[in-house]
Parts: structure tokens; sequence; C-alpha cells
């Protein structure tokens, strides 16, 4: 199992790398780091998967023809990614040469949390109510070939629940776990979490230099409290951070740990450096949040909203409110969608 | 209006019981709000929380988002708050104004707070060993090694779950939503009937086997601790195998290698 824990984050973090290099190239955007390629490409990876998933869900496309159109074309947007080799060896080169920096008590505390956390699920489970339903949508998927046509729990053939047919993010793990060859239950529960938490964490890092740009100190200290407060401030199921370590595989945990920080990260950014780079990528986000839960359609636009709406009015310009509403229109989009097939 | 707020506050409470994380999360946006000098963090790490928690308990947006999510997930509004950046940067805003050893002291005193005010999820008793890498019950896996594979089977509400997350070449009569059936007055047909009987401790197969084996379940599995009325045999089936927990019960005409999966157009 370890090997395919190896191989399966190495093709996840490799190729959203390389993946963020190639949208970083195509926005311009210099010297942001590694950890930033990161985040960016499996945001990208995500929003392209919603593009082609719900189309070809919609067409009662086979599974096996959703990965061979899939998987080449996050082959192609990595392979794009090697021909910034310049900007990935500057990356490489300001990571190795300010590693120090990052020596800190902080950063250390963070690592030894992470690992625990990472060492902890490793060893345990937790029995999820739900995975009934989605990690089975996984299973079915790739044993049926059929992309949404089996209702999960029995096996028998029913007409696509239309809450979760704009938002199939166990399609994801089948997706990885046809590459690798692994049952899509053990991607949920024993893979996953290894790819998922990084991640997570990966952008309260890129958050914390945001905030403390020139005090690597805080940086540190900033993301160890961040992870604390994942292990110990999640007192109930309900709380959104609850979900990143219980259960790292559900799509509305990615969600609320992974996509709404994202989002936020976006917005600080554009807060900050202005320019349309980053409500592009925010709307990329708000359509990757739609693929991991239908709950995604509605907070995405509500998150973004709210916050645009706060900071038009701070700024008293109207310009942060239109960029908002246009990152937000694939979300409401599909939303408006949602609400057609539901009501 | 009163159900809103009977569901709004239900929900709030639910999610910050159990740590003393609403406290927290209020003293940390004070303290933003009051020391924070740039505005747009003020706005984004201050202002915004609030603004969310006044989307989610404001009557005319709360039942807006309330028809829209839906009531049973209307408290996802507050993943909105994003708690793990707000208390952190709280944090960080006092710790900026020590150096050296005084900042490292006062950051572990700030670790030591957040264990102090938080419950240890990892503590969780929902956490169990893991047996295997797939990570559900081993009697599931027991359970589902004697199986054979394209078979229809009713089973333990115990194995429901999870026994197609093991093989899904096994179909099931009854899946995790078929607990309608346990409300009062929805069972009133024979496969109704049939899972309501399946919940006693003592089986009367006369109601069960004949809807069993009308509706094709090839293979039953049920916990060794139920005891049964009349002999399975009479009723067209046999016991196929046992583990530690459960006995599965096989229909006489099934064949070894037979599909029985139950398809439905």
């Amino acid at each position: 199992m370890r090997l395919e824990i190896l191989l399966t984050a190495l093709l996840f973090f490799g190729g959203t790398c390389l993946t963020g290099y190639t949208v970083r190239r195509l926005l311009k955007l210099k010297k942001e780091g590694i950890l930033f390629s990161i985040v960016l490409g499996a945001m990208c990876w995500w929003a392209l998967m919603e593009l082609i998933l719900v189309p070809m869900t919609m067409k009662f496309a086979s599974f096996s023809s959703f990965v061979m159109i899939y998987s080449a074309a996050v082959a192609a947007l990595s392979l794009l990614g090697l021909t910034c080799w310049q900007e990935i060896r500057e990356d490489l080169r300001a990571l190795i040469g300010n590693w120090r920096q990052y020596l800190t008590l902080g950063h250390l505390a963070a690592l030894l949390l992470i690992v625990f956390e990472l060492w902890f699920l490793h060893h345990h489970m937790y029995l999820e109510w739900d995975d009934t339903y989605y990690v089975n949508l996984a299973n079915v998927a790739i044993s049926s070939d059929r992309i949404y046509w089996v209702y999960p729990e029995t096996g028998t053939l029913a007409d696509f629940d239309k809450r979760y047919v704009l938002s199939l993010w166990p399609i994801f793990y089948a997706w990885l776990s046809k590459i690798f060859g692994v049952a899509a239950t053990v991607m949920a529960h024993t893979i996953l979490p290894w790819l998922m938490i990084p991640l997570a964490y990966m952008i309260y890092v890129l958050i914390g230099k945001r905030l403390f740009e020139d005090d690597t100190q805080l940086q540190g200290m900033f993301l160890a409290f961040a992870v604390l407060i994942h292990l110990f401030m999640s007192g109930e199921h309900t709380t959104g951070l609850t979900f990143l370590t219980i259960t790292p595989w559900v799509g509305k945990g990615v969600l609320a740990a992974i996509v709404i920080p994202t989002l936020f990260y976006w917005i600080l950014r554009a807060v900050c450096d202005g320019g349309a780079k980053n409500w592009i990528l925010l709307s990329l986000t708000g359509l990757a949040g739609c693929l991991t839960s239908s709950m995604g359609i509605m907070l995405t636009p509500l998150f973004v909203g709210l916050t645009v709406l706060l900071l038009a009015l701070q700024k008293k310009n109207l310009r942060y409110l239109a960029y908002g509403i246009l990152s937000c229109l694939p979300c409401i989009l599909l939303g408006l969608y949602y609400i057609r097939l539901t009501h | 209006m009163q159900e809103f707020f009977e569901i709004a506050t239900t929900d709030f409470a639910a999610t910050f019981e159990g740590a003393w994380m609403l406290p927290l999360l209020l003293l940390s946006v004070g303290l933003i709000l009051w020391k924070e000098p740039d505005r747009t963090k003020k706005i984004l790490l201050g202002v915004l929380p609030l603004a969310a928690i006044f989307v989610y308990w404001f009557p005319p947006t709360g039942i807006l988002f309330m028809k829209l999510l839906g009531e049973n997930v209307y408290w996802r509004i507050l993943w909105l708050i994003l708690i793990a950046v707000i208390i952190p940067y709280a944090l960080c805003l006092l710790l900026r104004r020590c150096s050296g050893l005084r900042r490292q002291a006062a950051f572990l005193l700030c670790l030591a707070l957040i264990v102090l005010c938080g419950t240890p999820l990892l503590a969780s008793e929902e956490f169990l060993d893991s047996t295997n890498e797939y990570k559900i019950p081993q009697y599931v896996i027991d359970v589902c090694e004697l199986l054979p594979e394209n078979i229809h089977a009713m089973v333990s509400n115990r194995l429901m779950p999870y026994i197609r997350q093991y093989d899904t070449s096994i179909t099931l009569e009854f899946g995790r939503n078929d607990y309608r059936y346990l409300n009062p007055g929805e069972a009133d047909d024979e496969v109704g009937q049939m899972y309501l009987e399946a919940q006693e401790s003592e089986i009367d197969l006369s109601v069960l086997a004949p809807t069993a084996k009308a509706e094709g379940c090839t293979f039953l599995v049920f916990s060794n601790t139920r005891t049964y009325i009349g002999e399975w045999e009479d009723y067209g089936y046999t016991k196929y195998a046992s583990t530690d927990e459960f006995d599965i019960f096989v229909d006489m005409d099934y064949e070894e290698g037979q599909d029985t999966r139950k398809w439905e157009e």
C-alpha cells in the first residue's frame, strides 16, 4: 500500500504542480513558488473535471471514455508545465536558498502535527455513514463503466439523483483508482488523506505568507495554530474543519477545508495585488467547488458575494463587486441549472 | 419565523458545542477589529465572519438560504467563517508584539490555549483501529470473502453500509435509505414487512422467507444472535456458511457461479 500511496501522491502533486506552472505562464504569474503551483494546479484539475464531467454525465457517456478524455486533458496540461522548466528551476533555487528561513519553531511544530495527523489516520479508520452512497458511487463507476446510472447503495439501475449530478466528486477518486488499479474504497479511505491533508495545509502556508509577508517566524506560527485548530477545535461533526481529519475523502469536506480557504486566498491576493488574474483564479476555484459538493454551487457565490460586497463598500469601488460577480458566473449558471433540476 | 429560529439555534449550538470555539472566535474577531491597522485585513478577517453570522441569523437571508440549501444542511453557511484563519491570525497579532524567546514562549502558551479550549478530535471513540486497507469493519470482509460474486442479497443492517464498498458485484435488497420502512404506517407492503421482520431478534421465517425468495434474494445474511421461527429448508433456503458474527443462508435453487444480481430497468 505504501507504494500505491507514493505513486498516487507523485502523480497528484507532480501533475498539479506542472499544471500550476502552465496556468502561471498563461497568466504571467512569476515567482510564486512551488506550493502556489500545486494549489493552483489542483483547482485547475477539479475545475476542468467539472467542465468535462457534467456534460458527459448528462449524455450518459461511459466512465472509461471519461477516464480517457480527462487523463488526456490533465496530461496535456501537465506536459505543458514542463516547458516552464526555467521558472521551476528558479522556484526550486529560491526554496533551497531560503530553506533556513523556514526552520522556525512554528514550522517545526506544524510539520510534527501534520505528520502525526497523517500517521494517526493511516492506522485508524472512521466509519462514515455517507460512504455508503459516495464511495460506492466511485466503486460502481469503475465496475459498471457507467458514471451515474446505478444507485450506489443497492446496485439497482436508477435515474441519477439530481441533487448530486452536478457535483460528482467521487468520480475524481474513481479516476485515480482506475489509473492505479486500486479499489475506490481503498483510494478514498487509505490514499486520499495523504493528498488532501497536505494540500489543505499548503493553502494555510500560502495564506500565512500573504498575511505576514516579512515574518517567516509568524508564518510558521500561523500554520501551527491552523493545524492545531483542525485537530482540537473541531468539536462537532457539523464544523467544516472536522471533515479534514475525519473524512478527508468526502466532497463537502474538501469544499469546507480546501476550496473555501482557497477562495479566501485568491480574494486576499486580488485585493492586495489588483488585476484580473486573481479573479480568474477565483473563478476557477469556484468551479472546482461545484465539483466537490452541490453545497459548493451555493456557498461559493455566497462567500465571494459577501466578501466583495464588504470590500466594495469599504473601498467605495464597485469594481470589486463586478469582478466578484463575474468570477462567480460559472457557479451562478450551475446554480440556476441546479435549481431547475431540483425544483 | 419561529421555526427558522428554532432550526438556526439548534444548528448553531450543535456546530459550536464540545469546544470553546465560539468564545475564542469572538475574542479573535474583537481583537482583529481593535488592533489590526490594515483596513482591508480588518474587513476580511474581522467584519467578514460577523457578516456571515448576520446572514445566518437575519431572518430574510436565513429563510432564503434555508430554502436554497435545505433545512437539514442550513448550518453549512457557518463554514464560511474561516475559524482556522481568524483565530490563528488574532493569536499572531498578539505574538507580533513580542520578539526572541518571549515570542517563542508566548507561541507555546497559545498552543496550550488552543489545546485547553478545544476537544482532541483524534481521541474520539469513533476512530477505530484499522485492520484492513479498505478501512471498513473486518466482519464485513469476513462475510464478503465467503459470498460468491454477482449475487443479490439481503443483509443485516450492520453489514448494509459496507458490503458494496468491498464488492460491488453484490446487489442489495435494501440500501441505507430503506430505513423509511421503520416509519410507522409505511411498511404496509410485503417488502416492508420483510424488512421489519429482519429487524426482530426472533425472525418468523413464514413472514420473511417467502418474500425474500419472491424478490430474488439469493443470499440472506443475519447476525448469529438471531433465532428463527420455522426451518429454513421448509422455505427453500439452507445454511451456506458462517463467520464469527454472521450466518449466511442461500436459496436452494442457486447454482454455484450463477448471476442473480437484481437490476431494475
